[in-house]
């Protein structure tokens, strides 16, 4: 799944740890979610959604060939 | 409130991050007391328990059982209090590790009842199997986060 996680967090100035700690995660999570290894769980989703102000469709995107 | 996600590397030895004592002592802490016990009884002084009233023998032969549980009671409470990726992590790794001991036991008993190797007497101890989930666990833990990083 294709994500828009890194460009958001840059543009508020975040490090993946400030991000982690807004989210209640790891920095590590932060980092697989954004590198594209981990696909987050819906309700992690959504909290990021919350913490942008926009819709999960706007972040995640749901890659052709999945 | 402290939201902060349990980190598997807090307790394991790791470079990148500082090694929680208490905490590591609180997750596997009775693991250490099981293994101890279990290997004293084992191995240190095994025909002076066999003098001792039933009553102590029926406490140290179930002691290790009993400190196993709450390890795995205290390894449970401490999974859940990771994120979603150290727990799927974590879960992957303990599964892995419950499959391997139970291989590693598994084949040597066949092992000793071909005759082949004789040491399914020694397998017979909670020491060995807290030791061998241990370090299946932590390799595992090893291995499958690579696929993350």
């Amino acid at each position: 799944m294709k994500n828009k996680l890194r460009e958001l967090r840059a543009a508020k100035d975040w490090s993946q740890s400030d991000l982690a700690d807004k989210l209640d995660v790891s920095r590590q999570t932060i980092n697989a979610i954004e590198t594209e290894r981990y696909d987050s769980s819906l309700p992690l989703a959504f909290k990021v959604a919350r913490l942008f102000k926009l819709k999960i469709e706007d972040i995640f995107e749901l890659d052709e060939n999945e | 409130m402290n939201n902060k996600p349990n980190l598997p590397e807090e307790v394991w030895a790791s470079r990148k991050y500082h090694w929680a004592t208490r905490l590591a002592w609180r997750v596997n802490g009775w693991m250490w007391v099981a293994i101890i016990i279990s290997m004293i009884a084992d191995m240190g002084i095994p025909e002076e328990i066999r003098k001792w009233n039933i009553a102590l023998r029926i406490a140290v032969a179930i002691f290790p059982f009993l400190a196993s549980l709450l390890w795995v009671r205290n390894l449970a409470r401490w999974i859940h209090g990771m994120d979603e990726l150290h727990r799927r992590i974590m879960l992957s790794a303990c599964l892995s590790a419950a499959v391997g001991t139970l291989f590693v036991f598994t084949f040597f008993h066949v092992l000793d009842k071909m005759g082949i190797c004789q040491i399914s007497s020694v397998l017979d101890a909670v020491w060995v199997m807290d030791s061998l989930l241990g370090c299946f666990c932590f390799y595992s833990y090893q291995i499958f986060r690579r696929r993350y990083e």
